[in-house]
């Protein structure tokens, strides 16, 4: 579809036909990457040092940035019922931990949610005015996670700087309009990357299934995907699209530990930027990135969508 | 004569718990039986007056001990019949208030007292017992919530079948055994069952996805089945509204938009919202984003407080390439003043203590 884009990251500076393929660099993409070995961040590398396809074919990587990229961190929590009590104490610790962990130039917004969903502070960089958004949190009903997570992706900054979006949940969506896949494709058309932490038990009681969702009934055909796909649960699947993780924290006095861990990851990653040649403009676009001659591992988004 | 005592005794006990058929006993074991009806009636009497002992005496008792009474009570060979519809109801709460001490303590033993108390309202509508059918109907929708807030659809599922053999033309009963279907076939729809362990266990993903969609047809076509039932013995907007979502979910999306499309004008605010939303669904999955976001505005004029309307609106925009639309429509909605509220988040769950509440007021009425 025609101007079927809503990356916001995205400058257009001319018009793009659909159907064609990128001739001149038109759009700039971006690609948070986390670059490890074994489990420590790899510091130091440069653009002569990633290898960057999209849609299979070798891109040239316009600028790599690492530590002079401002950080927006989006914080969706989960306050339904099951969370009061101690796990609510140990969630609003969590969040102020992250609120601390926040450099002069990068800005959080909190978003809670039970059934409804509610933006408790927008984009500030004022510790304060965050602090105080946290102390007042408290805990509703049902959990409506697929819409939280939409609407914490919809909301991301618009600044200039890369958008963490920390998702907290302790349970499966009970009250969303939205089905996990629609939240997938808006997902892959935002270049914020997402890390969603959980509160399960080992044993896991988290269901499969995210394409399959069948709560609201709008679901989308999905000829091409395996079965295997099909049984992916949604925080997992949601995390792995946009390159981040889904961790299980199990216990709520390890969440303060868990979201710090993610901040500080998220500062050891790699911003890559370049313009598609190529490839087809619209559709999704698979990306691979890799190091040259070293075998590191690499966490990034799975493709974009347009 | 023994011999044949104890083999009636081993039949009557291993007899379902649900129909409780009356059974002619011998006359030494008619004794100790009018004996256990006495006690039983006594009970049932001190449950009336809100005696709290009585319900902790009757999980004293065991299950013969309660086939033999429920088998003879109000039968021809029962030497305190008739009984009145006020102890018919004090009884069936009595076993369901029985049910509910069980809760999560023996899943097995609380189906028993369940089963006890439709047997009640089974042999109450065989005797015409005054108006313990309408009773029954209201309280058997009362449980089913109960348990379905409890998690326990599959009890609930169970417990329905089993009144529907006692009420078999009740449009309540057959409503909430649709909507119930409609639930299992939808938030239950990968609830772990044998098929699935045995899937799991041969490690085949494509097995398993293909069950899950199967059995989900099924459910679709069974609640599809009730709530037809349901709206022959009395058409509501609220089975007509369930109806066409089990359409829309089952992919006949002609009907399904033909039912919502009649009920958008309903006066209820709940159904008025929610035919639109679902007609959103169904043009979402057609890929009519236009229609779509038309039928979102349409809901979100009906019930301005309702999220799920305008989050539905925000992300046909962004699919359509309207992405500050979209980010003005959820901001707008985030910062409402009023108190959110959502017919949908209510369409398949009671509001929180709703059930309990639903219970308590039988409850009284069982104890006037």
């Amino acid at each position: 579809m025609k101007a079927a884009i809503a990356l916001a990251s995205i400058a257009i500076a001319t018009v793009v036909v659909p159907a064609q393929k990128f001739s001149v660099s038109v759009e700039g993409v971006r690609v948070d990457v986390l670059v490890t070995d074994g489990r420590r961040p790899v510091a130091g590398l440069g653009v002569a040092d990633f290898e960057l396809r999209d849609s299979g074919v070798l891109q040239h990587i316009d600028s790599v940035a690492l530590e002079d990229v401002p950080l927006s961190v989006m914080l969706v929590l989960d306050t339904s019922a099951s969370v009061a009590g101690q796990p609510l104490v140990d969630l609003k610790r969590a969040a102020s931990a992250v609120v601390r962990l926040l450099a002069k130039s990068d800005r959080a917004a909190l978003m809670t949610f039970w059934a409804s969903v509610t933006l408790a502070s927008g984009w500030t960089g004022d510790r304060a005015q965050l602090e105080r958004a946290i102390a007042k949190v408290g805990t509703g009903g049902f959990t409506a996670l697929h819409d939280a997570a939409y609407a914490g992706l919809t909301l991301r900054d618009n600044g200039a700087g890369r958008t963490l979006v920390v998702i907290f949940s302790d349970g499966q969506d009970t009250a969303s309009w939205l089905p996990g896949q629609t939240v997938i494709d808006i997902a892959r058309r935002n270049d914020a990357v997402v890390y969603a932490v959980g509160l399960l038990p080992l044993a896991g009681a988290r269901l499969p299934g995210y394409r399959l969702d069948f709560w609201s009934g709008i679901q989308f055909p999905v000829p091409k995907a395996s079965a295997g796909t099909l049984m992916e649960s949604f925080l997992d699947a949601l995390a792995e699209d946009t390159g981040g993780q889904f961790i299980n924290a199990e216990r709520s006095d390890r969440l303060r530990d868990t979201f710090v861990r993610i901040v500080n990851e998220s500062r050891s990653r790699y911003l890559l930027t370049y313009s598609p040649q190529g490839v087809d403009a619209g559709g999704w676009h698979p990306i691979e990135v890799t190091v040259k001659g070293r075998k590191l591992k690499i966490k990034a988004r799975r493709g974009y969508l347009r | 004569m023994q011999m044949a005592c104890r083999r009636l005794r081993r039949s009557v006990v291993a007899f379902s718990c649900a129909t409780f058929l009356y059974v002619p006993v011998c006359a030494a074991q008619g004794a100790a039986a009018d004996d256990l009806l006495r006690r039983y009636r006594a009970l049932v009497d001190a449950y009336a007056e809100h005696d709290k002992s009585a319900v902790r005496e009757l999980l004293q008792w065991n299950d013969k001990q309660i086939v033999t009474v429920l088998t003879r009570l109000d039968t021809p060979g029962d030497p305190l019949r008739p009984w009145s519809a006020r102890r018919y109801k004090a009884a069936i709460m009595l076993h369901t208030d029985a049910a509910l001490q069980l809760f999560d303590a023996n899943e097995e033993t609380m189906q028993h007292q369940l089963d006890a108390a439709v047997a009640l309202a089974a042999r109450a509508q065989q005797n015409d017992a005054g108006d313990v059918g309408e009773f029954a109907s209201r309280w058997s929708i009362a449980v089913s919530r109960l348990l379905r807030d409890r998690l326990r659809p599959r009890t609930a599922e169970r417990f329905l079948g089993e009144i529907r053999k006692a009420l078999p033309d009740d449009a309540g009963v057959l409503f909430e055994s649709g909507t119930l279907a409609e639930e299992l076939a939808t938030a239950y729809a990968f609830e772990i069952d044998l098929a699935m362990t045995d899937a799991m266990r041969r490690r085949t993903v494509e097995t398993i996805v293909e069950r899950v969609l199967q059995r989900r047809k099924e459910r679709l076509e069974t609640a599809a089945r009730w709530l037809e039932e349901a709206l022959a013995v009395q058409a509501t907007e609220s089975a007509r509204l369930h109806l066409g979502r089990v359409r829309m979910l089952l992919g006949e999306d002609a009907e399904a938009l033909r039912v919502f499309g009649n009920l958008e004008s309903s006066e209820d605010p709940g159904v008025a919202y929610l035919a639109p939303l679902f007609t959103a669904a169904v043009h979402e999955r057609q890929g009519h984003l236009d229609e779509a976001a038309a039928a979102y505005g349409r809901a979100h004029a009906r019930y301005p407080r309702g999220h799920s309307a305008v989050i539905g609106l925000s992300a046909v925009q962004q699919r359509t390439g309207k992405g500050d639309a979209s980010r003005e429509s959820l901001q707008s909605l985030l910062a409402q003043p009023a108190e959110p509220d959502d017919p949908w988040w209510w369409y398949q769950y009671d509001p929180a203590g709703a059930a309990d509440q639903r219970v308590d007021a039988i409850r009284q009425e069982a104890r006037r």
